[in-house]
C-alpha cells in the first residue's frame, strides 16, 4: 500500500511540476500591454462647408439597426447593421453594403453572418444575432463583431468574430470570444473597437444583466480574448465607446444603464493605454439611456454623437469638448423631434413629418409613403408615433472627411457626410458654456 | 472542427451521459446495463443529426466545461465500467470545498459587483499562477490525488491551448461544478445540523429520564 500511495504521490508532483511549467511558460509569453496606435492625421484643410445625407438601408417594412462603418482600402465605406421583421427575431441577419464615394452611392445589401451559419460554423446552437460592430486594421483586414445568442434574450448573449483580408467580399467562419465564465454569457458589443499599436485589438463590451457594466477586452491575432479591463460597476454604465485621443489616453464615454434620473452620460479615461482607468463620474451631457459614439479630432478635441435629451430618442446632436470632457459645446443638432412630444396624436401629422424626413435624408425618394409605413410599424404605439434617431457610429476618412451612420425611426440606417469645414462653421456659430 | 470543438464536445456528450448513468442507478440497474446506458447516450448525443447533434445544442447553452467538471464526469460515467471505487471523501470534500470558494469569489465579481475583476487574473497573471503552485503544494502534502490531477491537468491543458478560452479560470471552474461543490457542502451540512440536532435531542431526553 505504502509502495503505490508512494508511487501515486510521486506521479501527482510528476504532473504538478510540468502543468506549472508549461503555465508558467505560458504566462511569461503572453503580450506584454501596448499602446494605442495612433491614427494618422487626416489629408487636406477644413475646405468649404458640406454637409450630404442619404439612407443606407433601402428596404422597406424591416429593422434596422445598429449600424457600424469601416472606410475599405480602396477608399469606399462598408457599413453593417442587423436587419429582420423585429430585434431579437430569429430571422435577423448581419447585412453590409458599399459605398462608393465617386458616385456617392451605396450598394444593395448583402447578407454576412446569421443564426443558421453561425451555428454550423460555431458547432453549437445558435437563435439571434444582433449589433455589428467592425473595424479595419493596419494590416487590411476587416473584424466584424456581432452577438450570438444561444438561450433567451440579451442576457445569454455571447460575441462571435469574423474576419475578411478582402474587404468584406468573403468572410472567415465565425469564432467564438470568450468574455465571461458564466456560460459565457451576457458580453455584448456596439462601440467602434480600436486598434493597439502591437497589432491586437481592442473592443468596448458590456454586459446587459441587471443594470450593465462596461469593460474592454484585448484580443489577439488569433481571434482570442487575451486580456479584459473592467470600465464600471454594475449600474455604473454601460455600452462603451472608447476614443483614442493619444498613444496612451483614451476616453471611455458610457450610456447611464441603471442610472437614476437625471441621466447623464459617463466618463472614464486612462493615461497608460488602459492600464489603469478612473473611476467613472457624470458628465454635463443628458442622454436617455441611448448609444453614444465619439472620435478624437486630432488636435486635443473629442467630437461625439449622441442622443443629448432627457427621454425617448428623438434628437440627435453633434457634440465636442476640448477639456476631456468636463465641458461640452453643442456644434449642431441633426435631428429634433422633441416638439411632437408634447403635440396631440395625429396620424396624418406623423405621417406629413416622417415623408418630409424622408425627403430631406434624400430627395429622389419617389415614394415616401413607404418610409411612412415602415416608421409606423415600429414607432407607433399608444397614445401616439414617436420618432427615434439613434445609436450612431462615426468615423473619419484618410480624406477627411466625416461619415456618420445611426437608426431611422429603427427601420432604416441613415448617412450623414459632412466636412472640417462644417463642423467649424457650427463650433463658431455655437455659444461656448460649460453645460 | 478544430480541436477546442471536439472537447466542447466530448464535455457536452459527457454531461448527457452522466445523466443517463445517473438515471440508471436511480432505477438500480446493474454495472454492465449501467456501462451501456452512458455509452448508448454519449453515442446519441453526438449522433450526426441536422442542424445540429444534441451535444452542440447542448454546448451552446452550458459553454465549454472545465477540466475539472471533465474529469469528474469521465470518473462517473466509466466507474460502471471499469468499477472503480468511489472517489476519496477526503478528496471529495477538498474538491467541494475549492470549487465552491473559487465560484464565490469569482462570480460574484465577475457579474459586476464592483470594479475589481478576478476572471482578469486568468490571463496569464503571474501571482494567480504563483498561488496556484502554492495550492497545488498544500493538496500534495495532504495527498489528495485526485484534486492534484484536476488542478494539474487544468493548467496543463491550459498552457496547451486545447480549449476554446484563454483563461485558466475556464479551465479550472465552470457553474456547472461550482453548483455540485455548493449542493455538496450544503447537503453535508444538513446532514451534520440534523445529525447534531438529533444527538442534542436525544442527550436532552436522556437527560430528562436521568433527572426524572
Amino acid at each position: 500500500m505504502r509502495g503505490r500511495g508512494g508511487r501515486r504521490r510521486l506521479l501527482a508532483l510528476g504532473l504538478s511540476a510540468l502543468a506549472f511549467g508549461a503555465g508558467f511558460k505560458t504566462a511569461f509569453e503572453r503580450l506584454p500591454p501596448s499602446a494605442f496606435l495612433a491614427t494618422a492625421p487626416a489629408e487636406g484643410g477644413p475646405g468649404e462647408p458640406s454637409f450630404r445625407t442619404a439612407f443606407v438601408s433601402r428596404q422597406h417594412d424591416v429593422t434596422a439597426h445598429a449600424a457600424s462603418l469601416v472606410e475599405l482600402g480602396d477608399g469606399r465605406l462598408r457599413a453593417f447593421w442587423f436587419s429582420g421583421s423585429h430585434e431579437g427575431a430569429l430571422d435577423v441577419e448581419i447585412v453590409s453594403a458599399t459605398f462608393d464615394p465617386e458616385r456617392e452611392t451605396w450598394s444593395e445589401s448583402t447578407v454576412v453572418a446569421g443564426p443558421e451559419t453561425t451555428e454550423r460554423a460555431l458547432w453549437r446552437h445558435v437563435t439571434k444575432v444582433g449589433n455589428p460592430t467592425a473595424l479595419r486594421t493596419t494590416d487590411g483586414t476587416l473584424w466584424l463583431f456581432y452577438v450570438t445568442v444561444s438561450v433567451g434574450g440579451w442576457g445569454g448573449s455571447s460575441v462571435s468574430l469574423i474576419r475578411s483580408s478582402d474587404d468584406g467580399e468573403t468572410w472567415s467562419p465565425p469564432q467564438r470570444l470568450i468574455g465571461t465564465p458564466f456560460f459565457n454569457f451576457n458580453t455584448m458589443v456596439r462601440g467602434a473597437p480600436f486598434e493597439y499599436a502591437d497589432g491586437t485589438v481592442g473592443l468596448p463590451a458590456y454586459q446587459s444583466l441587471l443594470r450593465g457594466f462596461s469593460e474592454v477586452l484585448r484580443i489577439d491575432s488569433s481571434g482570442a480574448v487575451i486580456d479584459k479591463q473592467r470600465l464600471s460597476r454594475l449600474g455604473g454604465g454601460s455600452q462603451p465607446a472608447i476614443v483614442p485621443t493619444s498613444e496612451n489616453g483614451a476616453l471611455a464615454l458610457m450610456r447611464p444603464s441603471g442610472q437614476p434620473a437625471p441621466r447623464r452620460v459617463l466618463i472614464s479615461s486612462t493615461r497608460d493605454a488602459g492600464g489603469h482607468w478612473t473611476r467613472p463620474g457624470k458628465t454635463s451631457l443628458i442622454n436617455p439611456d441611448a448609444g453614444l459614439e465619439g472620435l478624437a479630432l486630432g488636435d486635443g478635441r473629442v467630437l461625439v454623437a449622441l442622443n443629448d435629451v432627457d427621454v425617448e430618442r428623438d434628437a440627435l446632436s453633434l457634440v465636442v469638448t476640448d477639456d476631456g470632457g468636463k465641458s461640452w459645446t453643442t456644434v449642431h443638432l441633426l435631428e429634433d423631434q422633441r416638439a411632437a412630444r408634447s403635440q396631440p396624436a395625429d396620424n396624418d401629422r406623423y405621417a406629413r413629418t416622417v415623408e418630409a424626413l424622408a425627403r430631406a435624408t434624400d430627395d429622389s425618394i419617389a415614394d415616401p409613403s413607404r418610409y411612412v409605413t415602415s416608421s409606423r410599424r415600429f414607432m407607433c404605439w399608444e397614445p401616439r408615433c414617436h420618432f427615434e434617431f439613434s445609436y450612431p457610429f462615426l468615423i473619419r476618412t484618410t480624406t477627411g472627411e466625416f461619415h456618420l451612420l445611426y437608426t431611422w425611426n429603427r427601420a432604416y440606417i441613415k448617412h450623414v457626410r459632412f466636412n472640417q469645414g462644417w463642423l467649424d462653421e457650427g463650433l463658431a456659430g455655437a455659444s461656448r458654456g460649460d453645460r | 472542427m478544430g480541436i477546442a470543438d471536439l472537447v466542447g464536445f466530448a464535455g457536452a456528450a459527457l454531461v448527457i451521459a452522466a445523466v443517463g448513468v445517473a438515471t440508471g442507478r436511480l432505477a438500480a440497474l446493474g454495472r454492465p446495463w449501467l456501462g451501456l446506458v452512458g455509452a448508448a447516450c454519449a453515442a446519441m448525443a453526438l449522433l450526426p443529426v441536422v442542424p445540429l447533434p444534441l451535444a452542440g445544442s447542448l454546448r451552446g447553452v452550458t459553454g465549454d466545461l472545465s477540466v475539472t467538471t471533465l474529469v469528474l464526469l469521465t470518473r462517473f460515467v466509466l466507474r460502471p465500467a471499469f468499477d472503480w471505487k468511489p472517489l476519496e471523501a477526503r478528496s471529495a470534500l477538498a474538491l467541494q470545498c475549492l470549487v465552491t470558494a473559487g465560484g464565490l469569489l469569482l462570480y460574484p465579481l465577475t457579474l459586476g459587483l464592483g470594479l475589481w475583476d478576478p476572471y482578469r487574473l486568468g490571463y496569464g497573471e503571474l501571482w494567480f499562477l504563483g498561488a496556484l503552485v502554492a495550492l497545488a503544494a498544500v493538496i500534495l502534502f495532504f495527498d489528495l490525488f485526485f484534486v492534484t490531477v484536476c488542478l494539474a491537468l487544468g493548467v496543463l491543458a491550459w498552457s496547451l491551448g486545447v480549449f476554446e478560452s484563454r483563461n485558466l479560470w475556464d479551465h479550472l471552474l465552470d457553474p456547472l461544478v461550482f453548483v455540485w461543490g455548493l449542493s455538496a457542502l450544503l447537503l453535508r451540512s444538513a446532514r451534520a445540523l440534523r445529525r447534531a440536532t438529533r444527538r442534542g435531542a436525544i442527550g436532552f431526553m436522556s437527560g430528562a429520564e436521568s433527572s426524572s
